[in-house]
């Protein structure tokens, strides 16, 4: 699973690069049992899911230091207003309480993630358009 | 043909691992969707996928309609199989399910709605030929018309508030004197507790026995009904013990009941699993209700047909046809099934709590369906059935023996359990000989009570 997280990321970065918006790729597993399908979209998450980053959480879960701000529901997380838009934080950035870090969408609609606290955005664990869980650590606060 | 590739359970607990294992067995793949407080639980453990999509309580999690959908549309899930309770029997879901572009594994909405609701399903009963408790049609106009009704439908009979409900605004009476004297009364008390003194009679079932019997319908008309079950044994109207077949059916009397059974779910063109559930009594059957759903006993019916209903339930969600007709149905010996709950098996409090060491009976005809495992703490907002033992064998005889050896060997500890209870159950005599009706159980109780307490004192 780890690998395959790892799969993601990098491809996600590589179309990054190449300017790419949509990317399938199919792999398979254990002689052929089954297929992981992967389609990766830059542009409509919820038409094209990267799938849950669930692995992630149960990797960072234990290492977060920090005051994390979880995502209230299961639907896909945006670090943008909108596509292309500046981000709402990046690393470094201070933040205050009711600052918004990410939209979370379910339903067409769209949830904002706001701080609780004041302080530095440590860390961003979730790329633009990752489908999450309820409770997923999004941004970690220090 | 809709192909279904992947399943998202939308349920806990061992009827979350009974879908998945059912998925398994048919290569379709598995989302499991859990609460925070189901991070350890089985179901999550062996699903291919896991969403986590809400909070401890239901209504923000397993009941929360878009996240479920939500998750089976970011999975790329086919379809929704709903378990039993929960979203199962929840006809606007099923719509919304279905306007996503997802299959509904179960009946659709509009035979949801027809028989899910106690007063519709009544009169879609009556016209599809099933037996029902007889009434009065309708309101009594007075005394005269009360006593009418009484002489048609037989004593003892029940007069009922049409506004009540819950045990509130009914009496029993037993002849006609008793109708004169109480008729009035509840009219009365109608009147000031509900603001309405319409009333109508129904006959009193005094000692009924509670059987069932299984339907499967597919999309092309095809029905087909299982022999029944037996479940009298309750508490509080909770099935405790279930049993296929009903040993006290003649035969004629259960192709009977199959017959009508059939050609009603025909009638209301019934699709995928359901059942239809009776009161028994002095070798008459009589409506109750129908679930439109899977039901927690149905291992009984699959282990006495040897048939997988859920399989069944994807396959036919899938557009496809039954694979077999009623003649094709041989029931093979007897099954009972034991719900182990998580409760003192006298008081009956829940007592959630860390379970030590989970050891389940095995063997020659023994199925132990749960979710439970040696360091897996219960939760204590759920329901309290941990575990349900399923035992077969050639005969109701023997599967008692079966049964008895089955619930010796089961061992859970650091919770207490009703397995002490299931023993005593199996140990008594109006069980083994059939002397029991829906009132038993609670009868029995209230009998033991008094004894256990002489001896702790």
């Amino acid at each position: 699973m780890t690998s395959f997280r790892a799969t993601v990321e990098n491809m996600s970065k590589l179309m990054d690069e190449m300017g790419i918006t949509e990317l399938d790729l199919e792999r398979q597993v254990l002689l052929g049992l089954y297929r992981k399908h992967i389609h990766l979209s830059k542009q409509q998450a919820v038409a094209a899911p990267v799938g849950f980053a669930v692995q992630q959480k149960k990797d960072t879960e234990n290492a977060i230091s920090g005051h994390a701000l979880k995502s209230p529901m299961v639907g896909v997380a945006y670090l943008a207003p909108e596509p292309g838009a500046k981000p709402f934080v990046k690393v470094g950035d201070s933040v205050k309480v009711g600052d918004t870090v990410a939209l979370v969408e379910a339903m067409k609609t769209f949830n904002p993630i706001k701080s609780d606290v004041d302080g530095v955005v440590k860390e961003i664990l979730v790329s633009d358009g990752t489908a999450v869980e309820f409770d997923m650590p999004i941004v970690v606060i220090e | 043909m809709p192909q279904i590739k992947k399943v998202l359970i939308a349920n806990r607990g061992e009827i979350a691992l009974r879908v998945i294992r059912a998925c398994r067995d048919m290569g379709i793949r598995t989302v499991a969707v859990y609460s925070t407080a189901d991070r350890d639980a089985m179901h999550v453990k062996l699903a291919d996928e896991s969403v986590c999509v809400g909070p401890a309580q239901s209504s923000e999690s397993y009941l929360n309609e878009s996240a479920i959908l939500t998750a089976a549309l970011l999975t790329n899930a086919d379809a929704i199989h709903p378990g039993y309770g929960f979203l199962s029997e929840r006809a606007d879901f099923v719509e919304k399910v279905e306007q996503h572009g997802l299959i509904w594994i179960g009946p659709n909405a509009d035979m949801i709605r027809k028989m899910g609701d106690k007063v519709n399903a009544k009169q879609t009963a009556i016209k599809c030929g099933l037996p029902v408790v007889p009434g009065s049609d309708g309101a009594i106009k007075n005394i005269d018309d009360a006593l009418c009704w009484a002489d048609k439908i037989g004593y003892p009979v029940m007069i009922k508030a049409a506004a009540g409900g819950g045990g509130r605004g009914m009496r029993a009476v037993h002849n006609a004197d008793e109708l004169r004297e109480a008729f009035p009364l509840v009219k009365a008390e109608s009147k000031t507790a509900f603001g309405d003194d319409t009333l109508y009679m129904e006959k009193l079932l005094l000692h009924p026995r509670h059987i069932e019997f299984q339907v499967l319908g597919d999309n092309h008309g095809n029905v087909v009904i299982f022999g029944e079950r037996d479940c009298s044994l309750q508490r509080k109207n909770q099935k405790v013990m279930e049993e296929c077949p009903a040993a006290i059916l003649t035969q004629k009397q259960r192709d009977d009941m199959i017959e009508i059974c059939k050609n009603a779910a025909k009638k209301m063109k019934y699709s995928n699993a359901g059942t239809f559930e009776f009161m028994f009594e002095d070798g008459k059957f009589y409506f109750l209700e129908m679930n439109t759903r899977l039901q927690v006993e149905h291992p009984v019916t699959e282990m006495v047909y040897g048939i997988d209903l859920v399989r069944e339930q994807i396959r036919i969600a899938a557009g496809e046809k039954l694979g077999y007709t009623q003649a094709s149905l041989v029931p093979h010996g007897h099954a009972f099934e034991f719900r182990i709950n998580a409760e003192d098996p006298e008081t009956f409090v829940p007592n959630p709590g860390t379970i030590k060491l989970y050891a389940p009976s095995g063997g020659l005809g023994v199925r132990v369906d749960s979710a439970a495992y040696t360091g897996y703490t219960i939760p204590s907002m759920y329901d309290s059935m941990i575990a349900k033992l399923i035992v077969h064998a050639q005969s109701r005889p023997a599967c008692i023996m079966r049964a008895q050896r089955a619930l010796d060997e089961f061992t859970i500890e650091g919770i207490k359990t009703t397995i002490p209870l299931q023993k005593k159950l199996l140990d008594n005599s109006d069980v083994r000989q059939l002397k029991t009706d829906n009132h038993w159980l609670e009868t029995f109780l209230s009998e033991e009570k008094p004894k256990t307490e002489e001896i702790s004192e």
